[in-house]
């Protein structure tokens, strides 16, 4: 019955239904212009979350263009042929709707969490903005000014932030993934119209998205919406990807950057598996068994034994390229970053000579299983996890496999893993030094 | 006994919220011992009658289960995030820390020397320094001064016998609120028996100060701190409280003022002049009257006129107050993402603790008042309860050309260089 009345790129498939925890089904379909379409009934509330999810990131950019995508997603809230300037937010807030966006390195998405009478407005509104989208030049140079702003909170004034672009930077001298998101900020000050113009018909395509409908809906009604206001794009050619591998690194990287703070900072990043690698579950249990919690053995080992760290931290990059394991540690005051990064190592070695206990490895299991089903508590955070997992891999229910994959994991998998990746060749070690400066110089307190 | 539990319940989940709330924070902490409430907090979590604090740690880990700890002058808190299997385990193991039993000297200083240690780290964070700051600033003279993390002088004076006595003060029956929110089973006697039985039945007198009065005037607070590219902008002044019968009404105002990225401050901030990532206005409730502020982060080159613009933007509000179209837009907004706040059972049972806690309007009543606001009632709280004259402003940044701006405005400025300890 949708078909029936559908335009002429809007036809629906059915792909297939899977099981998304008790009693829900992921439902799948494929729109003739190649768009994807992932619906979850959830009653709980009668509110929906509508996620868009596109398959292009940083990653997809090229020296002296970084952060394009990033500012893209800046000016998506701009202007749509037909309505004025910052209708898109306005009529958003008029209906009481959450909306946000992010970009990374391998995506760009937008959500929204609405009532759900809302959802056909917000169906227009989200498939305008693909289709008929309008930059122009004040909108643009008030963006680029935004996000130079975003750039010097979350960077350039930023300990961590400046640390971190340092370590990509230094782990990837050929791929993408060595440029920040947010791009460097001569690019961001150079981009023009033509950019934007040419990166939004490249990659902002109905064949390139996925979209995911998750809450208090009427599948059928959902569809019907879908299709009409979808149904008039066509697919586009989307650009042949021509990312150059990162070659394998040989000898470890050091890199070192003096900045105000008060402790010496040391970044680690050891080369990741990619998301859709089978190692990735295990090594996402290994950093959560080296860093997670209190009981963890670098906090053990480093923040409460050794006493040469305040705080220890791991993650394990979730990119659909290998990305990074990433290690902070926060040194404490007074002691050097050389004594710190010995005692990682030698914590590091006694697990690289045996393997975890069976114990860690419950424990571990289950602190990964709380955070997992955490995620899950929301309509908005379900429909974050099924379009996380299908933009990159094609597995809506992903976040459930992975738990099932975490079941499996025993103590010979995690040595396996330590063993393969972290290794001190491979690495890059990014130290901050805190930076000497003469308080005396600053003037004295003045009197109100 | 513990008051009647807030229950909210979601069969779906397979994890269960927890959360013990007592009525006091750290407006608890002894004379110069700010951040006692904190480690009194941290510490409990640590120390177990049975079991050493490394043992304690990997038990919660086996359980699945999470224990954090929040401190706000008003309330403390213990957040316990659990797998439904473990519940009733978990439950009886937070029991069981209640009580200072096992508090060992080694171990609070262990401790002591992570909050400090942790303090020191946060000076990385401008945004945090320059709200301490302007907490500070805002609450001179007031009870409230004095800041729930403490500082590197506090922390460290602070001894057991602080602990005992703050947790005489708050850990008790009368001042507890409980609520468990997820999958959990039916009977709940278990759980609650062993959570009442550990707790006094009574906390020894701890008073509430009164209201806040902000001395008359404007004036800037300036943090120095090297090699900014940005500069960190608060302006506040009083705000509203719960008890306030206008609450709703400024809360209107303060939403179409600085609460939404559409709202006045971000479209003249943001959008129009590219002035600041983000810009907002903030109006915490509770039984207390706490400040109303806004805020930004502008490039150094644009703060002083951003400071300038924020200025005219809040006098323009207590002057003027709202247009028509503001109003609707607003109330519009507020009625339709209302259900957002309500549309998990850890929302639901947050808000009722809110309403417990900190006297919060229950939504009923909330979407009543918010109805019936009218053009003229929100711009006569606007006009009665805020001001443009008297307000604490902090700039967090580098000295030079801002400094020099700062320095060229009529404002009394008060100048702290930024310490690294």
């Amino acid at each position: 019955m949708v078909n029936s009345d559908a335009p002429l790129h809007g036809r629906l498939t059915f792909v297939r239904s899977l099981a998304f925890g008790e009693g829900a089904y992921i439902d799948e379909y494929r729109m003739a212009n190649g768009l994807e379409i992932l619906l979850l009934q959830d009653a709980s509330a009668p509110v929906i979350a509508f996620h868009t999810w596109f398959r292009v990131g940083s990653r997809h950019e090229r020296p002296g263009k970084t952060g394009l995508a990033h500012l893209f997603e800046h000016l998506m809230f701009n202007e749509i042929e037909g309505l004025p300037p910052g209708a898109f937010d306005v009529k958003m807030e008029a209906a009481g709707a959450d909306n946000n966006a992010s970009t990374w390195l391998d995506f760009t998405q937008y959500q929204e969490t609405f009532p759900k009478r809302h959802l056909a407005m917000v169906v227009e509104l989200e498939a305008r903005r693909m289709r008929s989208l309008v930059v122009r030049q004040p909108q643009l140079d008030c963006e680029k000014e935004v996000v130079k702003n975003e750039r010097r909170l979350r960077v350039e004034d930023d300990v961590e932030g400046l640390a971190d672009e340092l370590l990509y930077k230094t782990a990837f001298l050929r791929h993408p993934y060595g440029w920040p998101t947010i791009g460097w900020m001569e690019d961001i000050e150079a981009f023009d119209l033509k950019d934007t113009e040419r990166f939004y018909k490249q990659y902002y395509a109905p064949n390139n998205a996925s979209l995911v409908v998750v809450g208090d809906l009427d599948q059928r009604r959902t569809l019907s919406l879908l299709s009409r206001h979808y149904g008039s794009m066509a697919a586009s050619e989307l650009p042949l990807e021509r990312t150059e591998p990162e070659p394998p690194q040989t000898e470890e990287r050091r890199a070192r950057i003096e900045l105000t703070t008060t402790t010496f900072k040391l970044l680690l990043g050891y080369p990741a598996p990619a998301l859709g690698d089978a190692d990735h579950v295990v090594a996402t249990l290994l950093v959560e068994l080296m860093t997670g919690g209190n009981a963890s053995r670098l906090h053990r080992g480093l923040v409460r034994r050794r006493r040469v760290a305040s705080e220890v931290t791991g993650f394990v990059g979730p990119h659909l390229h290998p990305g990074l394991i990433e290690f902070s540690i926060a040194v404490r005051p007074g002691l050097s970053e050389e004594a710190a990064l010995s005692a990682f190592d030698e914590e590091l070695q006694t697990l690289l000579n045996d393997a975890a206990s069976e114990d860690e490895l419950t424990r571990a299991k289950n602190r990964l299983e709380l955070s997992i089903r955490s995620g899950l508590e929301t309509v908005d955070g379900k429909a974050s996890t099924i379009g996380f997992h299908q933009c990159l891999l094609r597995r809506p229910g992903g976040s459930l496999e992975r738990l099932e994959q975490l079941a499996l994991v025993d103590r010979a998998d995690l040595l396996r893993v330590a063993r393969r990746y972290l290794r001190v060749a491979a690495r890059s070690v990014v130290t901050v030094v805190p930076r000497r400066f003469d308080e005396s110089r600053n003037p004295a307190t003045k009197a109100v | 006994m513990l008051r009647e539990p807030i229950l909210e319940f979601d069969p779906n989940l397979g994890l269960c919220h927890l959360t013990l709330a007592f009525d006091r924070g750290s407006i608890a902490d002894p004379p110069k011992k700010e951040g006692a409430t904190l480690l009194l907090l941290r510490l409990m979590r640590r120390c177990h009658p049975d079991m050493t604090s490394d043992e304690l740690e990997a038990t919660w880990d086996r359980l699945g289960a999470s224990l954090s700890v929040d401190v706000t002058r008003r309330v403390a808190a213990l957040h316990l995030t659990v797998l439904s299997r473990h519940l009733a385990a978990a439950a009886k193991l937070l029991s069981e820390v209640l009580q200072p039993s096992n508090w060992s000297s080694s171990e609070f200083e262990r401790l002591k020397q992570e909050a400090l240690d942790d303090w020191l780290e946060s000076l990385d964070d401008d945004a945090t320094v320059a709200r301490r700051a302007f907490s500070r600033a805002f609450f001179r003279g007031h009870a409230y001064e004095r800041l729930s993390g403490g500082d590197s002088v506090s922390l460290g004076s602070v001894t057991l016998e602080d602990l005992r006595l703050v947790h005489g003060q708050i850990v008790a029956q009368d001042r507890a609120h409980l609520a468990l929110s997820g999958t959990f089973p039916k009977r709940l006697d278990d759980v609650l028996s062993r959570l009442s039985e550990q707790l006094s039945p009574l906390a020894r007198d701890c008073p509430l100060p009164e209201d806040h009065v902000l001395a008359p005037g404007r004036r800037i607070h300036f943090v120095t701190k090297p090699e900014r590219t940005q500069a960190q902008i608060i302006i506040g002044c009083p705000g509203t409280r719960a008890s306030d019968e206008d609450m709703v009404d400024l809360h209107i105002g303060h939403t179409a003022f600085g609460g939404t990225f559409g709202a006045r401050l971000s479209e003249e901030v943001r959008v129009k002049r590219g002035w600041s990532y983000g810009a907002y206005s903030h109006l915490p409730v509770d039984r207390t009257r706490q400040p109303f502020w806004c805020d930004a982060a502008a490039g150094i080159d644009d703060a002083a006129p951003c400071l300038q613009l924020m200025l005219e933007l809040l006098e323009g509000l207590v002057a003027r107050g709202l247009s028509s179209a503001e109003l609707a837009a607003t109330k519009r907004y507020l009625k339709n993402s209302h259900p957002f706040s309500l549309d998990t059972a850890a929302k639901r049972a947050g808000s009722r603790i809110e309403q417990a806690l900190h006297g919060h309007l229950p939504p009923k009543d909330y979407l009543e008042r918010l109805e019936a606001a009218s053009r003229d009632s929100v711009n006569d709280a606007l006009g009665r309860r805020l001001s443009s004259r008297d307000v604490v402003i902090t700039v967090l940044g580098s000295e030079g050309r801002l400094l020099e701006a700062l320095e060229a405005r009529e404002e009394p400025l008060e100048i702290e260089a930024f310490k690294r300890d």
